[in-house]
């Protein structure tokens, strides 16, 4: 690499930082101290670290400076890094964003944690989410909303609100989101930095703390592409304790797949009501680089496309039903809920008084979809939708490389924009498909709308050809 | 697809087990009708393709003692009440 760098703030990438650690331009204790300075003069106000590991980040910082003298440094030695706080750290509070367990200790790490660990990064602390993943906005925290590094008075987007914020405002070189509809990508777009979500089964979801356990994954915000790449590269491994872990057979056989500079998009789903002028300007701009840049674009339809945030949101809410119906304020969470008489009282209590409101709507649309007399119509009919909605994207997968579409059909709004809560899901109509069918997509910042707030277009690759959407990105990313 | 009466958000937060008030019962009716007049759109949707979503894999395994341990204070720390002989308490649920 040929970049110099003069200030501290210069180290944007993996890259950037283990190549100043390596020359000795910066040390892993400077980077950490960038970091905590940051965070010490901004996040009272951005609200983004709901706990800085301060103490254990600079004794772990010498001991990265350690490794680069004697030359036992590893692949993301000294990079400190975020974690969202439904991702267990060991020893570590772990919230989900709850008041409901609030003071709950992770006894072990994470498969992805520590998987980071065993390469060297760095944890700087846990992000602000939204509540169990439940939300879109980053205003549904039972800690207080983030705010928008980009614009305080915007929604950093979420569920990821805090992780993609941690970037954004230079509080770490990269973080750890969750991604279940769109929870990477989104806030990636709305903060103006890149969001990564893999193919479902791509990395372990052990350590995770469920919300729709078929839609839930694990995934990277960073500034660039290369970051990312690195970084799947060490997490994108088959785990024994998650069972829906793709196999290190099917891995190595979709990788094969040749990447192909063709590009579809979903004409008529993108001229959608609801999509903002200047994110369809911005999109429709994109296509026209990479046509310069040598890709074919052509635009396609998929039909069934128009069920898909219907379908989204009856699994979601449905899955969402069942894994949260554990906190019961006896065996999982809950606190102080004054008197009670029996085992009924004691579960409904504890969930009237420590679910946020966004988690009871949620699981109570997820217990209707499944009830008796409905469960067909509903839960039957989005299940089919989605084996309809695979068919549809593996069509166009023959063909086309990737499918292209913005991230999100407005720029960051801002908070209290009275949405309700049907308009609040309306903005994952372009997110929620790679979820519904497992397959990844990546969210690249491609420039400010007339407001100064970022834009993001969306990647979406097939089945296990992550690699496709990184190269995707790298040529989006060209100036 | 007919709208939602207070009695079925009742209902719904008795399935849920979720206590909730008066005043909250009437904003999640409003919110629950707008969402399921949405999504009931899906009723609509017909198809004759029958492809399995998923390839299907036995992620089985052999039934012997996981490598994973716990220490029993690793796994009190997350206890809210111990007693002092290192059991976890909870609340007496249970009727004589």
């Amino acid at each position: 690499m040929t970049k110099t760098f003069t200030d501290i703030s210069e180290i944007r990438s993996v890259e950037d930082a283990v190549f100043c650690f390596t020359h000795n331009i910066f040390t892993p204790v400077q980077l950490v101290e960038f970091y905590l300075k940051n965070i010490t003069e901004k996040n009272q106000e951005l609200n983004v670290y709901l706990e800085v590991f301060a103490d254990e980040a600079r004794a772990a910082a010498v001991e990265a400076a350690e490794r680069y003298k004697n030359g036992t440094a590893r692949r993301l030695e000294g990079v400190p890094i975020a974690i969202k706080d439904c991702l267990l750290v060991q020893g570590k509070t772990a919230t989900a964003g709850s008041k409901m367990i609030e003071n709950f200790t992770a006894a072990y790490d994470a498969t992805a944690v520590r998987l980071l660990k065993e390469f060297g990064a760095i944890i700087l602390g846990r992000t602000n989410m939204d509540e169990f993943a439940l939300g879109g906005s980053g205003e549904n925290s039972a800690y207080g909303p983030t705010k928008n590094p980009i614009s305080t008075d915007r929604v950093p987007g979420g569920t990821s609100s805090g992780s993609a914020a941690a970037v954004a405002a230079e509080m770490c070189l990269f973080a750890l989101g969750t991604d279940t509809g769109g929870s990477v990508r989104q806030p990636g777009s709305f903060c103006g930095v890149c969001g990564f979500k893999p193919s479902y089964g791509g990395v372990s979801r052990n350590g995770l703390i469920a919300a729709a356990s078929s839609l839930d994954t694990v995934g990277v915000l960073a500034h660039d592409v290369d970051t990312v790449k690195t970084v799947y590269e060490i997490l994108g491994k088959e785990d024994v304790l998650d069972g829906t872990s793709i196999p290190l057979s099917v891995r190595e056989e979709k990788s094969k797949t040749p990447f192909k500079k063709k590009i579809a998009y979903p004409k008529a789903y993108i001229e959608s009501e609801g999509v903002n002028k200047e994110v369809k300007e911005n999109f429709y701009a994109t296509l026209e680089k990479m046509s310069s840049l040598g890709y074919e674009v052509v635009p396609v339809e998929i039909p069934t496309l128009d069920y898909a945030l219907s379908a989204y949101y009856i699994i979601n809410t449905a899955e969402v039903s069942t894994n949260l119906s554990r906190f019961d304020g006896l065996r999982f969470g809950g606190g102080d809920i004054g008197e009670f008489k029996g085992y009924e009282e004691l579960y409904k209590k504890t969930r009237g008084k420590f679910f946020g409101k966004e988690v009871k709507r949620r699981i109570m649309l997820g217990s209707y979809v499944l009830s008796h007399g409905y469960y067909d119509a509903y839960y039957g009919k989005a299940t089919l939708l989605r084996s309809a909605l695979r068919s549809g994207f593996e069509k166009i997968f023959k063909e086309f490389s990737i499918i292209l579409t913005p991230t999100a059909p407005t720029t960051a709004f801002e908070f209290n924009a009275q949405k309700t809560p049907l308009e609040m899901y309306l903005e994952d109509i372009f997110t929620v498909p790679a979820n519904l069918i497992g397959i990844p997509g990546i969210s690249v910042p491609t420039g400010f709308d007339s407001l100064g707030l970022p834009f993001g277009v969306q990647a979406l690759a097939d089945f296990g050809c992550d690699e496709h959407v990184f190269l995707f990105a790298r040529d989006v990313a060209q100036k | 697809m007919s709208q939602l009466t207070l009695e079925n958000i009742a209902a719904l937060a008795e399935l849920a087990k979720i206590e909730i008030t008066e005043t909250e019962k009437e904003g999640f009716l409003k919110d629950i009708n707008g969402i399921l007049g949405h999504v009931s759109m899906i009723q609509n949707f017909s198809t004759k393709d029958d492809t399995p979503l998923y390839h299907f894999h036995s992620v089985a395994r052999s039934d012997k003692s996981q490598e994973r341990n716990f220490d029993h204070s690793v796994i009190m720390d997350n206890v809210r009440d111990k007693s002092a002989d290192g059991y976890v308490e909870v609340h007496k649920v249970i009727k004589k």
